[in-house]
């Protein structure tokens, strides 16, 4: 696949402090790529560095070959320039303006004659659903109808590239739920290129061909969804995605001791660094009041039920190793606090991440 | 915080209460109401005396004759005044002609007064007159000075007069200047384009005069004037020949009086002889035959007068003063002449 | 259940009783009048009989015309002189905004009729003008004692509105609906006409309203210089109807009516704007500032500067100047206080009408605060149709002209079954100041009330709190920001009202306003300038005080 836009190095201070520290980032052809981190990681800075409402300190950014940002040689392309459209997390809808001269107002911009501008609009908002609200004012919509108008708008102009800045988190979580698949699906008809920033692991999987997990202004792993949640590079990745269990280890010639000898693994060691954490998602771990028949595969250790929350299909529960390390997992039957348990989990679960 | 505000709704109405208590204790149900346009310190001076002879509270409220008859036009569906007086005849002939005026036939001093003065039908006796005429600084003062000469441009741009919509005497003067003289308009809008000023009130006119400002006044009221001449002011009275207006100062009692024999009595001490001697010092034409005019004055001889109609006067007054204000005051003035 | 129905409701009932007999029956005695001119004393003759001359005079509705033409003047020049101002202020990297907000505040401090007599004191022949320059040109005295003369002195006075309004709303505009425009290629024009403009309207229009209204209904600047501008003005013609010989309330009660009708349009015309152009609420949003350049900034400050010498500098000088100067014929002015003194000698007039204001100003304020923080509250905790009653009642004062409001208080308390002689003492005056400027209590608490939630309330409610001891000790607390705030307003502007004391004070007695328009008319300027700058220095001491308190 082409690459569609590469960043390169780039940084940006604000006050001093460092908000992207050397960001790299392909985009290819076609791809939605979603920037997942943390509130304060720098993800809406590098989508403003992108949209060009703020300019890199250094570093590259070029898209389809053509240089946009390259503070260096003094290049930087001004924002209305650039051919991208925008969905914004609080919509940023003219409140003066009815919601087709909303969606009209790119290609207006563009010069497109009114009769195609007209068509353009029905077009788009009929793929949002909008097309009955075309003249209402925004303040005449709810939260959901607005991002639709909104994302109308955005679309209408056929950009070369989409960015969407948490164009989700100001909605209600059911309306979040429906527009996330709306979204999925107009991003795959269309075949835009998008750019996603959003803190929401749900969003991230349902919308991305690529994940790029964001912390303290770099980007710490960038891959397709399955790779990222499975193959955590580091321990903020794993932390970060999904509910998991952390147990420091260290290699001991070739085998591998988790928790000062909770666990002794022989024979793995050639998988691991030194030392480091070793990582076992909670849907892995099952807590069961009653021994298994043992597989070659399968850990058991011996535990201590603390806490059982009800999730609705299952249980969770929470228990304590003899050497008081707490373990989530999932229930397996009925386990009570207080009782004693065992902790079991096949050992190809476990992930070992360097520190 | 505390207890004041703790007690806040109960509070309100209570205030209001106090409120209006208090101004219910204001009103003095049998004090005599007497309204009077003219010089204040006069009127104070003979209610003082009144109240020590009779022993009669008096309420009095002091104004301008505009002022009066607007308080009275204003308390009309719900009258105090007693008993009132004006600077001007043709406010007591409003009075008359909407019937809020009461009689008061055949006092027995009418006979020692300028009978022709009064009303022939009794609702109101004049307690003395002044005449509005120019007044002149000393220096610029021709004799046999008329208004044709004035309107011919000899004053161009130094004569002022008190607004006639301010001052009852130069508004007497106006209605009865206009029923006498057709040219009127035209010789005003002329002399307003070259420069003639108005003075809201007649003291400004005075003290524009003092000062230089102006040379001439025209429709000067005679008794301020005179005053200034008792102090001393290098400024001249005169009456031109071809005529002065007469501006009478009537006395007259309410229709609604609680107590028309105190006021009957207030009307009749207005006419005894220490207090016309009072008016006559305070420069006006005393009622009283027998009372000299103050020696500033002189005589009690009459210059020319312009003949005067109180009812015609009454009649056209409105649409003569309105479309003095309208033509006359607010033309603009031509000043690329001088 | 009647009785149940009165309990619950009895603060409403209360608050509607107070407001309708304030501000409510003194209105409809004004409209009764102006079609029944003789209703107050019973009869029905001569329906419509006063509208009917106001059509037959020639001048009448000339001058109305007139009015209409000056108002909607002032407006346009205040839009030309405000919107800059505000725009300046809210977007550019301007140095020493703080100041510039300052030099808009003066002008909105002053009252109007005072910068017109301090304008008279410059322009007039021998004015300072004169003095200054050797000689004004004729065209130019001309050319300000006329229509546009006095309509600048007014703008002057009110654009300060016009520049607050648009500086708020360019600030509380989101940066982002300009970048969403930036983003699909608007340029810095397309951005101005479709976004940035569009956006402002409501805002240019509403401040524009109000100082049309303002306009319209002033009194000072038209009585002071209107007059002597042969401009006749609406509130100033009413006044003279009322207090001048002939006095005419027909007409004048006809035309109130009809100044009443304009500023009613005027409200509901702003409301119907700004629903039609849109425009809701925003979140305050960081904006990046224009850069101005070496010459923007100085042809701004050139512009603000400007303005602040025309609207302050000008008027301020030649009223202090003038209260000091001893005498003006010699070749070298000599200065002196004594116009002070003779203001301060106990006994004079000039200290009778400053304490006079003084207590009628502190007693209006305080009952102003109590009152209306009351009904504010009472109002915003109902619900239902007489809360809905109540609401449009206590908008009426705000709105309604105030020289309307005192002609009407002329004529209802001068019905024939009023039981109290209220006329002709200054309690009326105190009503009159706690009538017109009760809704700015009034706002100010309902304000703070919004923003302050029921919860609070009800948490005492739950407690065993009664009615009244939520109101005193949860509400009146936390109102006490906003109440110190109204009560400073409502002292301030009641130590300067001229209309409502000008014709409602028994004669003999002044108050601030009126004794500086008395003596000034009567030729004492001098003191009349003494005085307008004592009662300056008076509020502004006030004011700095009551700032100094709050911040420390």
């Amino acid at each position: 696949m082409a690459t569609f836009m590469q960043c390169k190095g780039l940084t940006k201070e604000f006050a001093g402090q460092r908000v992207l520290d050397g960001i790299d980032l392909k985009v290819n052809q076609g791809e939605c790529v979603v920037l997942l981190g943390p509130s304060g990681c720098g993800k809406s800075t590098l989508l403003n560095v992108i949209t060009g409402m703020l300019a890199a300190d250094s570093g590259t950014l070029a898209c389809r070959g053509r240089t946009l940002d390259d503070p260096a040689n003094g290049i930087h392309v001004a924002m209305r320039e650039r051919g991208f459209s925008m969905v914004f997390q609080d919509f940023s809808l003219w409140p003066h303006m009815t919601v087709s001269e909303n969606v009209a107002f790119g290609l207006r911009m563009q010069r497109v004659n009114a009769p195609r501008r007209a068509r353009r609009v029905q077009e788009v908002l009929d793929q949002v659903q909008m097309g009955a609200f075309r003249n209402r004012r925004p303040d005449q919509l709810s939260g959901g109808q607005q991002q639709r108008v909104a994302i109308a708008r955005a679309l209408a102009v056929q950009p070369d590239l989409m960015l969407l800045d948490e164009p989700l988190s100001a909605l209600d979580a059911r309306l979040r739920e429906d527009l996330k698949h709306e979204l999925a699906r107009l991003l795959r008809e269309t075949g835009l290129t998008a750019v996603y920033v959003t803190h929401d692991q749900a969003e991230a999987f349902t919308l991305a061909d690529q994940v790029a997990v964001m912390n303290r202004g770099r980007i710490e792993q960038c891959g397709t969804p399955e790779v990222i949640y499975n193959e955590p590079r580091t321990q903020f990745v794993a932390e970060f995605l999904g509910a998991s269990n952390l147990m420091p280890y260290r290699r001991n010639g070739s085998s591998i001791v988790i928790d000062d000898g909770v666990l002794d693994l022989p024979g793995n060691g050639a998988l691991a660094a030194e030392s480091g954490q070793c990582l076992v998602r909670r849907e892995a771990i099952c807590i069961s009041s009653e021994r298994c028949c043992s597989g070659d595969d399968l850990v058991e250790l011996p535990a201590t039920c603390e806490q059982t929350n009800f999730l609705g299909d299952r249980h969770e529960a929470f228990a304590t190793l003899p050497n008081g390390r707490l373990i989530r997992g999932f229930a397996d039957g009925a386990v009570h606090r207080g009782g004693a348990v065992h902790v079991r989990f096949p050992a190809s679960a476990m992930r070992f991440l360097s520190d | 915080m505390g207890l004041l505000s703790r007690t806040l709704p109960a509070l309100l109405p209570l205030v209001l209460g106090l409120v209006a208590g208090c101004v219910g204790d204001d009103g003095d149900g049998d004090a005599l109401v007497v309204y009077s346009a003219g010089p204040r310190p006069l009127a104070e001076a003979v209610i003082d005396d009144f109240v020590r002879e009779t022993g009669v509270t008096v309420e009095f409220f002091g104004a301008t004759t505009g002022q009066v008859m607007a308080r009275l036009e204003a308390e009309r569906y719900r009258p105090r005044a007693d008993v009132v007086i004006f600077a001007s005849e043709v406010a007591a002939e409003a009075l008359k002609a909407d019937d809020r005026l009461l009689r008061y036939p055949d006092p027995d001093w009418v006979d020692a007064t300028e009978a022709g003065w009064h009303d022939p039908d009794s609702y109101y006796y004049a307690t003395s007159a002044a005449l509005v005429g120019m007044a002149a600084r000393e220096d610029r003062h021709q004799d046999g000075l008329d208004w044709a000469t004035v309107f011919d441009g000899d004053f161009q741009g130094r004569v002022t007069m008190p607004s006639p919509s301010r001052s009852g005497s130069a508004a007497d003067f106006v209605v009865a200047y206009a029923l006498s003289e057709d040219a009127m308009w035209a010789d005003f809008l002329g002399l307003r384009r070259s420069g003639l000023d108005f003075a809201a009130a007649n003291s400004q006119a005075i003290s524009g005069l003092l000062v230089g400002t102006y040379d001439l006044i025209l429709g000067a009221v005679d008794y301020l004037i005179y005053r200034q001449i008792a102090d001393g002011a290098p400024v001249v009275m005169h009456y031109p020949p071809s005529g002065s207006a007469m501006v009478r100062r009537p006395i007259a009692i309410m229709a609604g009086t609680g107590a028309p024999d105190a006021a009957r009595a207030f009307v009749d001490f207005y006419f005894t002889e220490p207090v016309q001697r009072r008016v006559a010092d305070e420069h006006l034409l005393p009622a009283r035959r027998d009372t000299e005019p103050s020696s500033t004055r002189g005589t009690r001889e009459l210059p020319p007068l312009f003949q005067d109609d109180v009812e015609a006067a009454l009649a056209s007054q409105n649409r003569v003063l309105r479309r003095f204000q309208i033509e006359i005051e607010r033309a603009e003035v031509v000043r690329g002449d001088d | 259940m009647l009785m149940v129905y009165l309990r619950a409701r009895l603060p409403l009932l209360l608050c509607l009783l107070l407001l309708a007999v304030a501000a409510g029956y003194p209105l409809a005695v004004l409209f009764a009048q102006s079609v029944f001119p003789d209703i107050l004393g019973g009869s029905l003759d001569g329906f419509g009989e006063a509208y009917r001359r106001i059509l037959e005079t020639p001048e009448l509705p000339a001058m109305i015309r007139t009015s209409l033409a000056w108002a909607g003047a002032v407006t346009v020049v205040s839009w030309v002189f405000g919107i800059p101002c505000g725009y300046l202020l809210a977007r550019t990297d301007l140095p020493g905004k703080l100041w510039a907000r300052l030099s808009l505040l003066v002008p909105i401090m002053t009252p109007p009729y005072i910068a017109a007599l301090s304008y008279i004191l410059v322009m007039q022949e021998g004015g300072f003008a004169d003095g200054l320059i050797g000689g004004l040109p004729e065209w130019l005295r001309l050319w300000f004692f006329s229509f546009w003369g006095v309509t600048l002195v007014m703008a002057l006075a009110s654009f300060g509105y016009v520049a607050l309004a648009v500086e708020a709303t360019l600030g509380s505009l989101p940066r982002r609906l300009e970048d969403a425009a930036t983003l699909f290629g608007a340029g810095w024009v397309q951005r101005m006409r479709y976004v940035l403009l569009p956006l402002l309207l409501p805002a240019v229009f509403n401040s524009g309203l109000l100082v049309f209204l303002e306009a319209l209904s002033n009194f000072g600047v038209p009585a002071v210089l209107g007059t002597r501008s042969n401009l006749p003005l609406l509130p100033a013609e009413i006044f003279y109807l009322i207090t001048s010989w002939p006095a005419d309330f027909a007409l004048a009660t006809s035309l109130s009516s009809l100044l009443c009708l304009f500023a009613l349009v005027c409200m509901y015309g702003s409301r119907w704007l700004a629903r039609l152009l849109g425009g809701g609420a925003f979140r305050p949003g960081e904006g990046a500032l224009q850069p101005l350049g070496r010459w923007g900034k100085w042809a701004g400050w050139a512009f603000i500067g400007g303005l602040f010498l025309l609207s302050s500098v000008l008027p301020y000088v030649a009223m202090v100047l003038t209260s000091l100067v001893d005498s003006w014929a010699e070749a070298e002015l000599t200065f002196t206080l004594r116009h002070y003194w003779a203001l301060f000698e106990p006994g004079s007039r000039g200290l009778q009408a400053l304490l006079t204001s003084l207590g009628l100003s502190l007693a209006a304020a305080t009952i102003c605060v109590l009152v209306g923080g009351y009904i504010a509250y009472v109002n915003v905790r109902s619900a239902g149709p007489l809360q809905r009653v109540l609401d449009g009642i206590a908008l009426l004062p705000r709105v309604i002209p105030k020289i309307v409001m005192a002609v009407a208080l002329i004529l209802a308390w001068n019905a024939p079954w009023v039981p109290v002689d209220l006329y002709n003492t200054v309690w009326m005056l105190l009503l009159a100041y706690v009538v017109i400027y009760i809704t700015d209590a009034l706002n100010y608490a309902n304000a703070s009330l919004q923003r302050m939630g029921e919860n609070l309330e009800h948490a005492a409610s739950m407690l065993g709190a009664g009615r009244a001891t939520v109101f005193t000790r949860i509400v009146l607390p936390r109102l006490r920001p906003a109440l110190l705030a109204a009560w400073l307003t409502t002292f301030i502007v009641c130590m300067r009202e001229l209309v409502a004391s000008i014709l409602l004070l028994p004669p003999g007695v002044d108050t601030t306003a009126t004794f500086i328009f008395n003596q000034f008319e009567q030729g004492e300027i001098a003191i009349a300038m003494a005085m307008a700058t004592v009662t300056i220095l008076l509020s502004t001491v006030v004011l700095v005080v009551f700032q100094l308190r709050r911040r420390g």
